[in-house]
């Protein structure tokens, strides 16, 4: 499978979000304002490149070679934790502009579905580091997409004439449910 | 047991907790303070402004 | 009884999934069918229980300062047991969940029971709290998945967890008008949409019959 139809099926066609459901909850959460979507958009593209590249090197460099391939789903899981913290300091130290902007949502991405099952993904697919980096963007920018296209309509739907027992999450979800069916229109490309 | 397992899980939880207590005792950069997530109900998120309260 | 306030409270007025909205990334995925939906809340079950458990025995050991990185720990070597024995002994409900039994770890309902309840309280509690919460969740998953097959596929089948053959009940009421939609990722969301807005529409017609008396 080429590089592109990969970076296009996991952006567009298997959309992280609407098809595998990976990030939801920030998706309900962090989208009511389009420039706060934007930035959670950002701040989740530079966890997910850095947090694949890295666990794949451990898990082939580390784990595969000490035979404690068992082990994977802890080493994810407290690499991504440490590299958010790390992350997040190094912020702190060099740029509060940026910090201000997207740091506050880098502890909300620790327990985000999408990064730890984009490393999960990428192990069980079988790619390789090339493969598994283009993977990561293609899921970041999908992801991006998604969730700025979702803040725009939430600020629409705010002042629309909703009925009085779907307004809030109710509404929210079925427009989610409306993107999804959109998605799975492109299903064909790849 | 496989000692490898042990001592790789060891260096694991150390570099996790020495990268949290880090990151906890650097401050934060002066005008933001008043910067509060409110993206989820996410108890575990240091960002949530329900440990404001209670610290 | 306050005991037994700390078990109901998670079953309906707290339920984690329809009132908290926590854990939804998995809520909406293993929902296509009965079965999935009722593995997957035994294995909530088991790794709550455990980990407030544990948790509860541990509050006093543990340092104030570093606890979310050890729950984050616990609760991964838990997942993981946990995951090793579903691969081991229903090997059937490993392949159809997926990569959602590792994905519990960030499932935000055992993290949020483990720092707002089971570190500050005693072990009786905290096992009930567990037992209400992982009961809840699966209440809430067999909800969804009920519509989702019922309506997406025309019927309902339970299969044996342990024995992917074995049926325990599967009957077939209407194939040909089936909504097959709701078999679909756009599915998922617009069931929990209409089963949230039931739920607020009762919440309405309740507050407003004691209002209105």
């Amino acid at each position: 499978m080429g590089l592109f139809s990969l970076f296009i099926g996991l952006c567009l066609v298997n959309n992280v979000v609407l098809s595998k459901f990976y990030a939801v909850c920030p998706l309900l959460g962090v989208s009511k304002k389009p420039k706060n979507a934007l930035n959670m958009g950002y701040a989740v593209t530079f966890v997910i490149v850095l947090a694949s590249a890295i666990t794949y090197l451990l898990y082939h460099f580390v784990l595969v070679p000490l035979d404690i391939k068992y082990l994977d789903l802890i080493t994810f899981i407290l690499v991504i934790a440490s590299l958010v913290q790390f992350v997040e300091m190094f912020l702190k130290k060099t740029s509060p502009e940026i910090y201000k902007a997207m740091g506050v949502y880098l502890p909300l991405i620790t327990t985000n579905c999408a990064v730890l099952g984009v490393a999960l993904d990428n192990i069980s697919s079988g790619y390789n580091f090339v493969e598994s980096m283009v993977a990561a963007v293609a899921v970041s920018v999908g992801f991006t997409i998604v969730i700025y296209l979702y803040a725009t309509i939430r600020e629409r739907l705010e002042i629309s004439n909703v009925p009085e027992s779907y307004k809030g999450i109710p509404i929210a979800l079925i427009t989610a449910g409306i993107m999804a069916c959109a998605i799975a229109g492109i299903a064909g490309l790849v | 047991m496989n000692f490898y397992a042990i001592l790789w899980v060891g260096v694991l939880v150390a570099v996790m907790i020495a990268s949290y207590l880090l990151n906890k005792r650097t401050p934060l950069p002066e005008g933001c303070e008043e910067v509060v997530c409110e993206g989820c109900a996410d108890i575990a998120c240091s960002h949530n402004a329900a440990h404001q309260k209670e610290e | 009884m306050k005991k037994l306030d700390i078990f109901k409270k998670g079953l309906f007025v707290e339920n984690p999934i329809f009132v908290l909205l926590l854990g939804l990334c998995s809520a909406l995925a293993i929902t296509t069918s009965l079965t999935n939906a009722i593995g997957m809340g035994m294995a909530v079950i088991c790794v709550l229980i455990m980990s407030n458990l544990i948790i509860s025995l541990l509050r006093k050991v543990i340092p104030h300062e570093i606890r979310i990185p050890v729950y984050i720990i616990i609760i991964a070597t838990l997942v993981k047991c946990v995951q090793m024995l579903m691969n081991a002994y229903t090997q059937e409900l490993y392949t159809s969940l997926g990569v959602f039994i590792p994905l519990i770890v960030v499932n935000c309902i055992i993290l949020g029971r483990a720092e707002s309840f089971a570190s500050q309280n005693t072990i009786i509690d905290s096992l009930l709290d567990a037992l209400g919460m992982g009961i809840g969740y699966t209440i809430a998953v067999v909800v969804i998945s009920f519509f989702r097959e019922l309506i997406g596929t025309g019927g309902l089948s339970l299969f044996n967890p342990f024995d992917g053959s074995q049926v325990i009940f599967q009957f077939e009421l209407f194939g040909d008008y089936a909504i097959s939609l709701l078999t679909q990722p756009a599915g998922a969301f617009i069931t929990l949409g209409c089963i949230l807005a039931f739920i607020q529409f009762w919440n309405n017609r309740k507050s407003k019959k004691v209002g209105g008396q």
